[in-house]
């Protein structure tokens, strides 16, 4: 074929070269929409009427571009003409046609990508085994399979195998049995119920597009076709422009087969090639021609570029753009600094250099991760910038609907299984969130109502508060709103019967809400156009699925300068003054995985030699890689992360690498360039505030710059952490104070804690241990006083058990299983204790008896857990422990409860009657050893009253310095603690 | 590359015949240079890049081979192809991800890390009974894990486990049971939430391979070599999956070292290594060769004889490592301190003078640990003395104060009665308060019994809950100053912010608000150099914390999330420890384990004393006594395990299993000895302990011992009768009084705020008055200078709009407001509905053929009235005057610009009467309307037309007529366009497209406020529909 090179100068004469079957090649930024768009105008100018030119692309952004460019290039002749995707063409083709040529009296519903395998999957549950290969027969009820024999059928409808044509091929192949039978089945089925997949329309347009009849009329009809985006059609596709150009031959399509990147979509390369063979005839031969000369890529990023894909040269050469350019490639350590550095530089392009937003664009090979952190970084500069794919099921406002319908869905599930948990869920979310914001102990009041009555929600929310939770309550009550009506009746449902959603609706500063509630009402509109049966609790399920058709949320205004972040395969056909490909990691970009191999659907290609190969894989990526870096008409900037040791460590992507011989710059911390923003410098200000180094001087104009604020931007100093003066710990202890020997153990461990758990109530234990502790208290002391009444000597197991049951309930102890393994914990210690009884000669004489005394003008008060005669008469009192483990001999010895218990004991007449107490000791049921118990030693006790003298003065004075030791490893208030390093401040070094 | 002279070992290696072979490795000894030009002459005699798979245990291992064959075959190859490398569980999971609906595994299966499966198994004790099991500890998440994944690598399930107790099961098998019970309920869960973990991959990918034969064909096919990495660490079930795939006779090569297996306890076998030979024979069966690599690239001499020497406490050694001629000496330097404090500040001195007289990189550092408890000391020291640090443990991250301040908030949205967290926040650095300033709150919790039991409850009680409503006020507690009052009213506000996210978003998103909530970002900006990157690396590391912990959407796990914390803070779990190292500029301190397969100049290893490292922690593994353990009956590599028995005295057992962990030890201590290249420092000191001083003397280690006796090792002596400290705290650096500032920066500040002129008098009395008006001056400057934004909303100020919401606006401006501006959801109306059918019916019949122009549905206009019946509406048109005419436009789009109003709508159709005479009819698929604003409609259509719009071509003469077919009859209204209707029709648009532009909103209240969505939030239409 002829090959002809046009440079600028030349495009008028090629341009006026209208009529005959045309191929454009069209290099990045050679200008392929303008080309087409003047070729229209060309047409429009000799006396064709707008109507009777056809042009095609393939996304509707697509459409309106090419629309807007004509309309530019022949300006106000462009009604009635057809602009039009491939898929709406098809549709309306049918449309056209359908109703005669197949008798269609209905034109079936598009079926999305979702809804196809749905199909698919229903229809396989239904398939007799029998008539499939062995072990593909577990697989008809599999999700996975579905989706392998939807993309099958798909492929084979694009490439126009009828029932005999797909017969023949899968003949030789044992595990394509039971394909083509399902296809006509599937065939009859979807048709018949007014549905079609995107693979079936397009097969029947061709078919359509093939009679005499039909073409006849196009011909009539359409004097002219161009295409846009040619290297990306289906091989169906180009069957159909066959068809539709075969009387006149008027065609002329642009292409770049470097850019072919849908191979994954059943773009079939080989059309390119083909071309000359599909549309030259003898009497019209085909036109070629390559624009030569790129007006947006400069040398720089087209010299990179083509690295990526050897041979381009080969392919065609382009010029390269006059302008200079930069390519740059940056590699960070972290996926968030990456992002935060993408987003500053952003910045610094937008005020320094005024580049627009909408002239700068972040590409990415998935959308999965880097995105969302992208989005964050740029929402805390305030750059404007297109949502990443937000979900609107994620949107809180949107939320709150789904979950008032789960709860009213799952209203009669009993409490405790899993449906109740989820309708919980809901509501504790419905509760906290922006359409109640009910407060904390409300939540947990009615939590608790919940768990303990086993009410249903509606109950116990129009119980609590009518006024308030009525509405709600009646939502909840009567679901069928939810599951029964079309998911559009129950969203209006809700939304007009809840006056929860006036506030939010009335507020100034909630316009994200209202856009999301708008956006959902369309959505549920749209599901109903597809699927009236769908209840609002269904679909709310279906859109946490994740291939769901996310709706971004809509906003008023997208036409603003906003910066673009988007999938390099999104970004085709755009272009940017800037353009990052950012998170160009290896694995993640390339993406080379395997997919869905069972069915191989690519052996139906006629030329499918290669296509399962890495090779073919990595070539297709390698073009994605060249696309979007030519996106860029002044700086491409690839960036990625290198990092890691593990399993999910980082490296940069090959191609990366590949873009040029020198090594990519690695990107440390920059703050210290010169300050863009505010922030920043505040930031600069602050360090130089901090830093020694800098010089007296410096640091004296660093704070009264910072204090004065001559920029308002600028935060008040006091918002700075760790410049608020900081708070005394003082004032704690009012003169009447009153101690306790466990109080002075905790002082003297450790001041500082004491302040905290005891002067300020902060909870000591994070866990149960010290509600057990409780509970083993009062089973023991109840078990004991029923037996002291009783006149036995002691209680027997069966008393305690027998307490245990009764007093289980009232304590707190967790809920399920692990409420449970509490119960049986007690059981243990408590048959542990009563089998092996630590003094079994002894017999208790009081039980949980309050001690006072006066130490050097100081009252404390204690209360003894038992006191006990032995055999011999004397007395002991005794302490019980539920930990495991005990104290050495040697800290028991001198053991300040121990001496109180034993000092104040001997004051206590009640207890003196019986006799005076020579001993006290503590009791560890729980430990691991023989010997359960450990004693006081009387000698000690002096010592010990002197040490609480001392104990009441440090209190007393306030002195709360901590102390380290063993106690540290189960402190709670670490976190606070001067000693620990992360009881330290953060962010002030 | 081209400086490359391969070593007689390498050479041999490189040359080797095509076919299985074990390559054994010491450490250093350039294996992946080898390898790379091993693969180079594959590449070299035919074979494809792409033909060739190397598995890898990290993507940076793959990276690294990746990298440097790309280096070999730079002339040949470009530089996009490179070999296919995987990790051992990606390999299985691509294994999967193609054929895995042949055994069970959906391709949308998600997998989980190790952390989040503690999850599910958080579900599954939930689930249970239990009699014998103690559930109320933490660590219970542990223990079933670790069977289960025991099981998985060794291809077993949890019926064969039980199968094996007797038939009156005793204690220990009681409890086994119950944990399978937790296994099973785990498995359970996996599959209710379509999940995998690790495990599964392996155990799947094996089931695949054996049962489809061809489907392995078909893989093996795909390579013609595959280099194994690592293989030492491999468990029995990856290597009966590549026994299937690529056994006998396959070219495969397993690189490892036998010495090098320290991931034993992880399910690592040292059998798999050992029988390569037999379990890759050659094509013939006869076992296949070794080669061994033993020349070291990577460390000079005297640390590889500290290495050789370690090696031989693990028995004989054959072949030493040998440094590589001319290779740089290295320095071994030994030294013993009184206390932990001082061994920290000496490796902080060491590490300094590195960095400044021998220009060692902090990256080029790193420290390395035994034990996680070690770290915090050495951390202090560094910090202390400016250096960079980065933490590549958990529980070292945790102490971060940084990361400490996210901490103490997800507790408290996590629990509310979480009251440490809560003084966490309320006395850190942003609020400062102190318990003076608490003490009035939390009094008042404590007499309010009925409110509740935590401070942020409390506040929660008194301040009201939307925050736009908040005045100081509300709070009202006596003793409260106004200060505290502020800063309370501030932290509720941000707690119930973050509350609300929390029951939303996911974690990660979760802490990102969290960050970005209480201003982390700039707080960390503001840092000086050593600090900013530590603070920032740290809280970077707790993100990916968080993200590794939300895979899956929507689920909720912040409670599963703050549990793990506590448990990763209460004991160290090295298997969950999933923290890492970015290998920014800072010096690494790290355990020995994750420092596998990473060099460094200079390498420290502290805390060598006794038991410490080599360390004799309890044994604790006995699978005949210990539930949780698999028994050897069901491992596959119990023939190289130490030979126990159920019926062996226990004692016999502990003495096994004691001597295998010291083996471990040892070369846990060789991975350790050869991260460093020139400098290698070891390091003790008699007095240890991690709150309390221990009560005894340590003595140097067995390790300490074998480097302080190499003959030139740099020994710099012992402190002698170190003694016994009161504490082993590093207590915040007292340190020199700031010379500037003695009441520190930040009193600074509040001296200036408080006294306009206190800094200029400070600058004269030190006497840098000059200094201090010049930066004055250059800092105003800077904050002048700041560039402003451009403006950005300059080139929006046209405004698109349809047809129909001209009419709105007509209608009622507010109602355009909530329906066009500020959009509110609109009362229901499908396709059907809003009659759309029947114009594409009545479009079809007039045209006859099919316009293709891509027009969305969204110009139609809706219907004033209710729902219509579609073939009703079309009967009616098929019997009106339009039927049988043909229309000189029908559906056409138009668009043009008015005033700043850039309209849009379609036409449905225009009829020329006579020649010249145009009437443009809009059909309505309902009945007729009383709403005078319609009229807009076809006055937009009109001056659409003048304007040229539809074409050159102009009537002569035009007529508007709206046809309302619902009803069952036409009925019509018609309007003659002359020039005063087109002048009255040109004002109104330019009086909307004013009103618009200006954004003129007020509410017209009228008739249709009857049937107007937006009446409930419209006071003005309220008041009109009432009258």
């Amino acid at each position: 074929m002829n090959e002809q090179h046009i440079k600028p100068d030349d495009w008028d004469r090629v341009l006026a070269d209208t009529d005959g079957p045309q191929i454009i090649i069209a290099g990045p930024g050679t200008g392929k929409t303008t080309f087409l768009a003047r070729r229209a105008a060309t047409i429009l100018s000799t006396g064709v009427a707008p109507s009777q030119i056809l042009v095609l692309t393939f996304s509707r952004r697509g459409a309106s571009r090419l629309r807007e460019a004509i309309a530019t290039a022949a300006p106000g002749q462009v009604s009635g003409l057809n602009v039009s995707t491939f898929h709406s063409f098809a549709y309306r083709l049918l449309e056209a046609y359908a109703p005669v040529a197949l008798e269609w009296h209905e034109m079936p519903t598009l079926l999305t990508g979702p809804e196809h395998v749905s199909v698919v999957a229903e229809l396989l549950a239904t398939e007799d085994p029998a008539s499939w290969p062995l072990p593909f027969r577990p697989l008809l009820s599999s999700r996975s399979f579905a989706e392998e024999v939807a993309d099958f059928i798909m492929r084979s409808q694009e490439y126009l195998l009828d029932d005999a044509a797909l017969s023949a091929i899968a003949a030789p192949r044992s595990d394509w049995r039971g394909l083509v039978a399902f296809r006509r089945k599937y065939l009859d089925a979807v048709i018949g119920s007014g549905r079609i997949d995107y693979g079936t329309l397009q097969a029947a347009a061709v078919d359509l597009a093939g009679r005499a009849e039909v073409q006849e009329a196009l011909a009539d009809q359409y004097h002219y076709v161009l295409v846009d985006e040619y290297q990306d059609t289906t091989a169906a596709q180009a069957a159909l422009l066959d068809g539709v150009t075969d009387r006149r031959g008027n065609l002329t399509v642009v292409a770049d087969p470097l850019q072919s990147v849908y191979s994954f979509r059943g773009a079939e390369l080989d059309n390119v090639d083909r071309f000359g063979e599909r549309f030259g005839h003898a009497d019209r031969p085909v036109k070629r021609s390559v624009l030569t000369t790129s007006f947006r890529v400069p040398a720089v990023i087209l010299e990179a570029a083509n690295r990526l894909v050897p041979h381009a040269h080969e392919i065609r050469p382009v010029i390269a753009a006059a302008h200079t350019g930069r390519l740059e490639r940056m590699i960070f350590t972290q996926q968030s600094h990456e992002a935060e550095w993408i987003a500053r530089t952003v910045q610094q392009l937008h005020v320094t250099e005024d580049v627009p937003y909408r002239q700068m664009a972040v590409l990415v090979r998935s959308k999965r991760r880097f995105l969302a952190e992208l989005s964050r970084a740029l929402e805390r500069r305030g750059i404007p910038h297109e949502s990443p794919d937000t979900r609107l099921a994620d949107h809180p406002g949107v939320r709150a609907v789904f979950d008032i319908a789960n709860a009213a869905y799952h209203q009669d599930a009993p409490v405790g299984t899993g449906r109740a948990d989820d309708g919980d869920r809901a509501i504790r979310r419905l509760l906290l969130g922006p359409l109640f914001r009910t407060a904390l102990a409300t939540e947990r009041d009615l939590l608790r109502l919940r768990r303990t009555t086993g009410q249903t929600w509606a109950t116990i929310l129009e119980a609590y508060d009518p006024d308030r939770f009525g509405p709600l309550a009646r939502l909840l009550n009567d679901s069928d709103w939810s599951s029964e009506k079309p998911a559009i009746d129950g969203f209006w449902h809700v939304w007009s019967t809840l006056p929860q959603f006036e506030d939010l609706v009335m507020s100034p500063t909630a316009g994200s809400y209202r856009a999301a509630w708008a956006a959902l009402a369309q959505a549920v509109e749209r599901q109903f156009d597809r699927d009236p049966r769908i209840g609002l609790h269904a679909y709310g399920k279906l859109t946490e699925q994740d291939d769901f058709e996310a709706n971004p949320l809509l906003s008023f205004r997208p036409e603003g300068d906003r910066l673009t972040l988007t999938t390099l395969h999104q970004s085709k056909g755009l272009e940017f003054e800037v353009v990052f490909v950012a998170d160009a990691s290896e694995g993640t970009f390339p993406d080379l995985r395997r997919n869905r191999s069972l069915l191989q659907p690519h052996l139906l290609s006629p030329n499918h030699d290669a296509t399962d190969s890495i090779g073919f894989r990595l070539a297709e990526e390698r073009r994605l890689a060249y696309t979007a870096t030519t996106r860029a008409a002044r700086r491409a900037i690839w960036t990625s992360t290198s990092a890691g040791i593990d399993e999910t460590d980082r490296r940069p992507s090959r191609f990366l690498l590949a873009l040029s011989d020198d090594p990519p710059t690695p990107v440390g911390d920059e703050t210290e360039d010169v300050p863009v923003t505010a922030l920043e410098a505040e930031a600069f200000l602050r360090r130089r505030l901090t830093d020694a180094e800098v010089g007296a001087g410096i640091r004296l104009a660093a704070a009264e710059v910072l204090a004065r604020r001559p920029n308002r931007d600028v935060r008040h100093p006091l918002e700075f952490a760790g410049v608020r003066p900081r708070g005394t710990d003082t004032g704690l202890i009012s003169e009447h104070a009153t101690f306790s020997p466990s109080q002075a153990t905790s002082y003297d461990a450790c001041p500082r804690r004491y302040a905290f758990e005891r002067r300020l109530g902060v909870a000591s234990e994070y866990g149960r241990y010290a509600t057990f502790g409780s509970l083993i208290h009062d089973v023991l002391e109840q078990a004991e006083k029923g037996a002291v009444a009783r006149g036995d000597g002691r209680s027997t197991i069966d008393d305690a058990l027998e307490w245990l049951d009764q007093l289980f309930p009232d304590y707190d102890m967790d809920i399920g299983a692990r409420q449970q393994a509490w119960y049986q914990k007690a059981i243990k210690l408590l048959t542990e204790l009563y089998a092996n009884w630590i003094r079994p000669g002894a017999a208790a004489v009081i039980l949980e008896h309050p001690l006072s005394m006066e130490i050097n003008g100081t009252v404390w008060n204690g209360r003894a857990d038992r006191i006990e005669r032995q055999a011999d008469g004397e007395l002991r009192v005794v302490d019980y422990k539920t930990s495991s483990s005990m104290p050495t001999v040697a800290e028991a010895s001198e053991s300040i409860q121990l001496g109180f218990y034993l000092a104040a004991a001997r004051q206590d007449p009640s207890i003196t009657a019986y006799g005076t107490p020579t001993e006290a000791e503590f009791w560890y049921p729980a430990v691991n050893r023989k010997k359960k118990w450990v004693a006081f030693d009387p000698a000690r006790l002096d010592e010990v009253l002197e040490s609480m003298a001392g104990i009441a003065t440090g209190i007393q004075s306030e002195d709360w310095t901590p102390r380290i030791g063993g106690h540290c490893s189960s402190c709670s208030v670490k976190s606070v603690c001067p000693l620990w390093p992360e009881g330290r401040e953060a962010f002030v070094r | 590359m081209t400086s490359f002279s391969p070593s007689d070992e390498q050479r041999s290696i490189i040359r080797a015949p095509n076919g299985p072979m074990r390559i054994s490795a010491g450490a250093g000894t350039g294996k992946t240079t080898t390898l790379a030009h091993r693969i180079a002459y594959l590449i070299d005699g035919g074979s494809d890049p792409e033909r060739i798979l190397g598995i890898t245990f990290t993507n940076k291992a793959a990276a690294e081979l990746a990298d440097r064959v790309r280096e070999v075959l730079a002339d040949q190859v470009d530089p996009a192809r490179t070999v296919e490398i995987h990790t051992y569980h990606g390999f299985a999971h691509q294994i999967l991800t193609e054929f895995g609906p042949l055994v069970g595994v959906e391709r949308d299966t998600q997998l989980i890390t190790p952390t989040f499966a503690r999850q599910l198994f958080h579900n599954a004790v939930e689930g249970g009974t239990y009699r014998f099991l103690n559930i109320t500890w933490n660590g219970i998440l542990d223990r079933p894990a670790r069977l289960a994944a025991a099981l998985a690598d060794n291809l077993a399930q949890p019926g064969q486990l039980t199968a094996m107790a007797p038939i009156e099961p005793d204690e220990l098998w009681e409890t086994r049971q119950e944990i399978v019970g937790i296994i099973d309920r785990y498995e359970q869960e996996k599959r209710r939430l379509g999940v995998a973990d690790f495990g599964d991959l392996i155990f799947r990918a094996n089931q695949l391979v054996s049962g489809y034969p061809d489907l392995a064909t078909r893989i093996r096919d795909r390579y013609d070599a595959v280099y194994l990495d690592e293989y030492q660490d491999t468990n029995p079930a990856q290597r009966e999956l590549l026994r299937t795939l690529f056994g006998g006779g396959f070219p495969i090569t397993a690189v490892g070292d036998a010495d090098q297996t320290i991931y034993e306890w992880r399910g690592a076998s040292l059998a798999n290594f050992a029988g390569f030979g037999e379990h890759f024979p050659l094509v013939d069966g006869s076992p296949s060769p070794t080669y061994p690599l033993t020349l070291n690239r990577r460390s000079g001499q005297d640390i590889l004889d500290l290495a050789n020497q370690v090696r031989q406490e693990l028995g004989e050694v054959s072949d030493p490592l040998r440094a590589l001629d001319g290779a740089e000496p290295a320095v071994v330097t030994v030294r013993w301190e009184g206390n932990a404090v001082q061994e920290a500040d000496f490796i902080a001195e060491q590490v300094l003078a590195l960095h400044e007289e021998h220009g060692v990189a902090w990256r080029e550092m790193a420290v390395l640990f035994r034990k996680n408890k070690d770290i915090e000391a050495v951390r202090g020291a560094l910090e202390d003395h400016g250096i960079p640090v980065e933490v590549a443990n958990l529980g070292g991250l945790l102490g971060i104060p940084e990361v400490a301040d996210v901490f103490a908030w997800l507790r408290l949205l996590d629990d509310p009665s979480d009251e440490p967290a809560f003084i966490r926040v309320a006395m850190g650095s942003r609020y400062r308060l102190g318990m003076h300033d608490l003490k009035p709150l939390s009094q008042w919790v404590r007499h309010q019994p009925e409110i509740g039991r935590s401070m942020i409850e409390a506040l929660d009680q008194l301040i009201p809950p939307d925050p736009n409503q908040v005045s100081e006020s509300d709070l009202r507690i006596d003793e409260l100053d106004e200060r505290t009052v502020d800063a309370l009213i501030h932290l509720h506000g941000t707690y119930r912010q973050l509350l609300e996210a929390a029951q939303g978003v996911n974690l990660i998103e979760l802490v990102r608000q969290i960050l970005s909530q209480t201003g982390a970002w700039p707080e960390v900006a503001a840092m000086p150099a050593a600090a900013r990157q530590s603070a920032r690396l740290n809280l970077y590391r707790f993100l990916d914390l968080a993200e590794e912990w939300s895979p899956l959407e929507g689920r909720p796990s912040l409670r599963a999330f703050v549990d793990y914390l506590m448990l990763m803070v209460e004991e160290q779990t090295e298997e969950l420890d999933t923290a890492r190292l970015s290998g920014e500029d800072a010096v690494a301190l790290l355990t020995v384990h994750r420092s596998k397969g990473l060099e460094w100049d200079a390498v420290f290893v502290p805390a060598l004393y006794e038991k410490n490292f080599p360390s004799s922690s309890m044994v604790s593994d006995d699978p005949y006594k210990h539930p949780y353990m698999l028994p050897y009956e069901l491992r596959l590599d119990r023939h190289t395990l130490p030979p126990l028995t159920a019926d062996m005295p226990e004692k016999d057992r502990k003495d096994l299993l004691r001597q295998r962990d010291l083996d471990q030890e040892w070369r846990i201590a060789y991975v350790a000895v050869t991260r460093a290249r020139r400098w290698l420092t070891m390091t003790g000191a008699t007095w240890h302990g991690t709150t309390e001083v221990r009560k005894t003397e340590g003595k140097p280690s067995p390790l300490f011992d074998l480097a302080a006796n190499l003959p030139n090792v740099v020994n710099l002596g012992k402190v002698e009768d170190a003694p016994r400290p009161e504490t082993l705290r590093r207590l915040p650096l007292a340190g020199a009084p700031d010379p500037t500032f003695p009441a520190g920066w930040d009193g600074a500040l509040r001296s200036t705020l408080a006294d306009p002129k206190w800094a200029g008098k400070q600058a004269d009395q030190i006497g840098v008055r000059a200094t201090y008006d010049q930066a004055v001056s250059d800092f105003q400057q800077m904050l002048f200078e700041l560039p402003d934004e451009p403006d950005s909303q300059g080139t929006a100020s046209q405004v698109s709009t349809s047809v129909t919401s001209l009419v709105t606006y007509a209608t009622c401006p507010k109602r355009y407001y909530w329906s066009e501006v500020d959009r509110l959801p609109r009362r229901p109306s499908s396709a059907a509905r809003r009659g759309v059918d029947v114009h594409r019916k009545i479009e079809l019949h007039q045209r006859g053929a099919v316009p293709f122009d891509d027009v969305t549905n969204d110009l139609y206009d809706l219907p004033e009235t209710g729902p219509s019946d579609v073939l009703g509406a079309f009967r009616v048109f098929e019997e009106s005057r339009f039927s049988d005419r043909a229309a000189r436009f029908i559906e056409a789009p138009f668009e043009f610009v008015h005033g700043d109003l850039r309209i849009r709508g379609r036409i449905d159709a225009v009829y020329e009467n006579e020649p010249g005479q145009w009437e443009i009819v809009d059909f309505k698929s309902g009945r007729p309307s009383d709403n005078p604003a319609m009229i807009v409609q076809l006055q937009a259509y009109a001056v659409a037309i003048d304007q040229g719009s539809l074409g050159p071509t102009a009537p002569v003469e035009m007529q508007a007529t709206f046809a309302y077919l619902g009803g069952g009859v036409l009925t019509e209204k018609s309007e003659a366009v002359d020039n005063d209707w087109m002048e009255s029709a040109r004002e109104r648009l330019t009086e909307i497209a004013t009103g618009i532009g200006s954004a003129a909103f007020d509410p017209t209240p009228s008739d249709a406020c009857h049937r107007c969505d937006f009446l409930r939030f419209c006071p003005e239409g309220k008041a009109f529909v009432a009258l």
